[in-house]
């Protein structure tokens, strides 16, 4: 009797976790292994894939003058833009979380910019950054000349990193919620102990709030070494592919290299080639953090239990 | 006598150290106000580019006209057809929602109270899948679709979100578990089915995360440019209001107060629902949340 009721209960469990398992067999693992194969082939769709080894992949990292470029790019736009998002939302969760009268009014309109549509806030940007655009007129105020950001070298990554601080509550509100669960007591008594206020920054509330700060730090990292709305809408025109990833490629990062493959010049074999250095690269990434945030990654739970 | 000097001392220096919190608190308070004013500007930008004739907005000036009228000219061109627009975000925002929702609410009631074969190892590697970036699977699966004849519709899109999201799962199997099994098992034996169950006792209980995630991916698929841009492509029947934007703010005639109108348009449903949700998303989810 026992047998027939777990074993009733097994098939109910499986057919509840079913959609997942097929879902995740077809769009996951299929084209997990479907990747490798196409990144070793020639295939255009239309045709069927015609081995070709390793050569998309010597192609890619030794013939094709695009590549380093595009990853040089990808990680300047990377490493000026996780710091300053990161910086922004961490700076503006402490300063929100001094106790202040009214939060939910200033969380309300720190947060607000970060809900706008991607696409609306790029064509939004796109204007505000234009010669005319009221960032020059606020540098105008101190005699800068108008300039287009999106069409200097020199400042339009800048340009795009500050639209994403814009966008950073996000990380705010996440933050936000990071401080208010410190022990208010941690603070009490490092006040007793005469510990001033830099102090008891650095000593608790980063210590403490150090687990999402990685999370944050990890995902933020992975998103922008992918970065592809930005410059698709902003910096390419896609009437004209010269002018993709403009100006002078100063925007042409590694995902829109991948696009340009596969949807522009139908080299899916190559484009999937383009996939796996990407992942690569990701993948050196996360586990160098990985690797150094058992130093500077506090957990509490951990320490509790004295291990 | 010194006594009551050294009382007057101590008074004064209290003052001061009022005064000093006093002083420390309104710099705080022009600061947040200060910046938060600078957050809102785009915001503020977007509203007052829709409403004026480009000859001011291109002139750096702001909140010079209020021309109602132009949300209608917008709405109304022609070659940008708004109305087929906006019904495939929504039909895209609806049914991706809807099934994303429910099967991943039906997958974390399976992985939470039901004993099987394999299961901690099946979870385990669904937290694994989390965190691999999709971005290897993307072009075979755009294969995939293309051969089947799928691109140019919704199918992919909408496919897919059949199979829930393992963040979503993880997530609502951890509120799950955080429910007495007692409830669970006495209604089992009242012979309630696994439905109703999950319908009557599971769900009531786990309403705020859920509220939550039907609010993320409704901003989220409202929001999707990648995806649409994709699979569904730029033409005008299909596509939606997201490439519909992105293309039109490209044209050689661009009149930005229209792109602003549709901007406008598009950004107001993700507000609208952030102050419709603000007490579950704030407070006690997101404290919940870090606290685990």
């Amino acid at each position: 009797m026992k047998w027939t009721m777990s074993r009733r209960e097994a098939v109910t469990g499986i057919l509840f976790v079913l959609p997942w398992i097929l879902g995740c067999s077809l769009f996951f693992i299929r084209p997990f292994f479907m990747s490798i194969y196409y990144s070793l082939t020639k295939y255009d769709v239309l045709g069927s894939p015609q081995w070709v080894g390793m050569k998309n992949y010597t192609d890619l990292l030794w013939h094709d003058p695009e590549t380093w470029k595009a990853i040089f790019v990808t990680f300047k736009f990377a490493f000026l833009n996780v710091p300053a998002t990161l910086l922004t939302a961490l700076f503006f969760a402490v300063l929100l979380n001094q106790k202040v009268k009214g939060l939910s009014l200033w969380r309300t309109l720190f947060y607000l910019p970060a809900v706008i549509p991607g696409v609306a806030s790029a064509v939004l940007w796109r204007l505000m950054f234009s010669e005319s655009g009221i960032l020059n007129k606020a540098l105008g105020i101190f005699g800068v000349a108008p300039f287009h950001w999106l069409e200097n070298e020199a400042t339009v990554l800048p340009a795009f990193v500050i639209m994403n601080c814009f966008a950073a509550g996000t990380g705010i509100v996440l933050y936000l919620g990071a401080l208010q669960g410190v022990p208010t007591n941690l603070y009490e008594s490092a006040e007793i102990d005469g510990a001033g206020r830099f102090v008891r920054f650095t000593r608790i509330t980063l210590p403490m709030i150090s687990p999402i700060v990685l999370f944050n730090l990890i995902t933020s990292i992975i998103a922008n070494l992918q970065a592809f709305d930005q410059a698709y809408i902003m910096t390419s025109n896609n009437n004209d592919i010269q002018s993709w990833g403009n100006p002078n490629g100063a925007t042409y990062f590694i995902f829109l290299k991948l696009y340009k493959a596969a949807f522009v010049d139908f080299q899916f074999g190559y484009a999937a080639a383009i996939s796996w250095v990407l992942f690569a690269i990701i993948a050196v990434f996360a586990a160098l953090i990985f690797r150094t945030s058992q130093a500077w990654v506090y957990y509490e739970n951990m320490n509790a239990k004295g291990r | 006598m010194a006594q009551i000097q050294a009382v007057r001392a101590a008074g004064s220096t209290g003052r001061k150290r009022t005064m000093k919190k006093m002083l420390e608190r309104s710099l705080l308070y022009v600061i947040i106000a200060f910046f938060s004013v600078i957050f809102m500007i785009p915001f503020l930008w977007m509203v007052s580019a829709a409403l004026q004739s480009d000859m001011y907005t291109l002139g750096g000036q702001w909140f010079k006209q209020f021309l109602w009228s132009n949300f209608a000219q917008a709405f109304g061109q022609k070659d940008f057809k708004f109305l087929l627009a906006l019904r495939n975000s929504a039909y895209y925002t609806v049914f991706a929602t809807l099934f994303f929702t429910v099967s991943s609410v039906l997958v974390a009631y399976g992985f939470s109270f039901f004993r099987f074969p394999f299961r901690d190892k099946l979870f385990f590697f669904l937290l694994a899948t989390m965190m691999i970036p999709s971005t290897v699977m993307f072009i075979p699966n755009y294969v995939m679709f293309a051969n089947w004849q799928w691109t140019g519709t919704y199918l992919p899109l909408l496919i897919p979100a059949l199979g829930g999201g393992p963040g979503t799962i993880f997530l609502l199997r951890q509120f799950m578990l955080t429910l007495s099994i007692s409830l669970f098992e006495s209604a089992k034996i009242d012979g309630a089915n696994s439905l109703t169950i999950l319908w009557r006792i599971v769900l009531p209980n786990i309403k705020a995360p859920l509220i939550l995630v039907v609010i993320q991916q409704v901003s989220a698929h409202w929001s999707d440019f990648f995806g649409p841009l994709m699979y569904v492509g730029n033409d005008a029947a299909t596509r939606t209001l997201s490439v519909a934007l992105s293309t039109f703010n490209r044209v050689f005639y661009v009149q930005w107060s229209y792109i602003m109108c549709i901007a406008l348009f598009m950004a107001m449903p993700p507000v609208i629902l952030y102050f419709v949700s603000q007490r579950f998303l704030m407070q006690d989810f997101v404290l919940s949340a870090t606290e685990k």
